[in-house]
């Protein structure tokens, strides 16, 4: 009877210790989590120019940091312990689809579609890898080459979100190379910046914006293909 | 060198009829009914003014989809037709067609002052509640350099889109101007 108390009392005790040392590594995984959620926060926070690998105005490296971070950290985390939303914040920025329209704003969301020359330099971000995505807070466009119809210079844009197929980009006259990438912004953001964008054939989601303009807000630019 | 000279026109003139040939071609391509006709009729006007005479025959021919015959209109006014080409735009303003508030904005753009009216008119003749139209509208009256009146800028506010509203304020606020009737 003294023998078995004895031994119940050492295997309870065998049971705390174990329940408080996986307590402490699950406490010690949150904050190596935390600190690694951190480290990217103070990354995204910090003006990008800081770096001389990103040029400013980007968080795309802050997306890829956040992105391995995340992953690296979710393999040592099981399911169900309240990281879901960590982890789905990495498949947002590492997942192969995105979503269809991602600019932040306000009214509706527009798509100028383009190769990767004509995302870099709009965007000033270095060029992405297929499926990835990345925050701009300001689009700078040149001029554009479409002579007719959209006027002089103008950018053609479209309210066909990412999730577009290439048939119908080839319907807006967006083909090939230049249905790499999606830049994206809101109507809202576009009028804040004095740019107005003006519907040329809304019923053909053909849409555009004055050449040389600059939009500034919350963008996004995303390597479709 | 008379006879040099003969030859080189002649061959000139082949090349013209070539040419020429190849324009017709171009503009015939309006007709295939595949979606793309707007993005043909984008690229047309690089051939400037050699595609007029088959502008034109496409403008009188009747069978032709009103579609193609108003993108036609379109690529002529470009290339510089101020005939023909310019009053079937100036119809498309107020046909309350897909291609009435493009059609406005071209006209305006390019300072037809005789398209004013009918923008007004087609102004008029739209839901406030259609932001693309209406700001075309308001676009192409303010690069007319007409300011809409008390009674227009009401109906127009109360349908209340703030995309209206703002265009609005920018080109139709209080500055004096020519303002309509």
């Amino acid at each position: 009877m003294t023998m078995s108390s004895t031994r119940r009392a050492t295997f309870a005790a065998l049971v705390v210790a174990l329940v408080a040392l996986l307590a402490g590594a699950a406490v010690a995984i949150t904050a190596r989590v935390d600190r690694a959620a951190s480290a990217v926060t103070a990354s995204v926070d910090r003006p990008a120019s800081v770096s001389s690998t990103h040029l400013a105005g980007t968080r795309v490296a802050a997306h890829d940091q956040l992105a391995v971070a995340v992953v690296a950290a979710s393999e040592r985390v099981s399911a169900g312990e309240g990281r879901a939303a960590t982890t789905e914040a990495a498949k947002e920025v590492v997942g192969s689809r995105v979503a269809p329209n991602t600019a932040g704003g306000g009214g509706r969301v527009f798509t100028h579609f383009t190769d990767e020359a004509g995302a870099t330099g709009i965007t000033g971000t270095r060029p992405l890898a297929v499926g990835q995505s990345g925050e701009v807070g300001q689009l700078t466009f040149g001029k554009g080459n479409n002579p007719f119809l959209v006027g002089e210079g103008r950018i053609g844009v479209t309210d066909l979100g990412l999730d577009a197929t290439p048939g119908q980009l080839n319907g807006i006259g967006v083909f090939g190379p230049r249905q790499q990438y999606g830049i994206q912004f809101s109507e809202l953001d576009a009028w804040n910046s004095g740019v107005r964008v003006m519907g040329d054939l809304p019923s053909r989601n053909i849409y555009s914006i004055p050449g040389g303009c600059t939009i500034t807000g919350t963008c996004t630019v995303t390597r479709l293909r | 060198m008379s006879d040099d000279i003969a030859k080189r026109i002649t061959d000139l003139e082949s090349r013209i009829a070539r040419v020429q040939g190849d324009a017709r071609a171009c503009v015939q391509e309006l007709f295939l009914d595949d979606g793309a006709r707007y993005l043909v009729a984008q690229r047309l006007p690089a051939l400037g003014s050699a595609v007029v005479p088959a502008i034109h025959d496409l403008l009188d021919d009747g069978d032709a989809p009103d579609e193609v015959r108003t993108l036609a209109a379109f690529v002529g006014f470009e290339v510089g037709d101020r005939d023909r080409s310019l009053n079937m735009l100036l119809d498309e303003v107020t046909a309350h067609s897909e291609f009435s508030p493009l059609a406005a904005r071209r006209l305006a753009s390019a300072g037809v002052p005789e398209a004013a009216g009918l923008i007004l008119e087609a102004l008029r003749g739209t839901d406030s509640k259609e932001v693309d139209s209406v700001v075309s509208y308001l676009e192409a009256l303010y690069d007319l350099g007409v300011r809409l009146g008390a009674e227009d800028r009401r109906r127009l506010h109360e349908g209340g889109a703030w995309q209206v509203e703002t265009a609005l304020a920018q080109w139709h606020g209080a500055t004096p101007g020519n303002d309509s009737p």
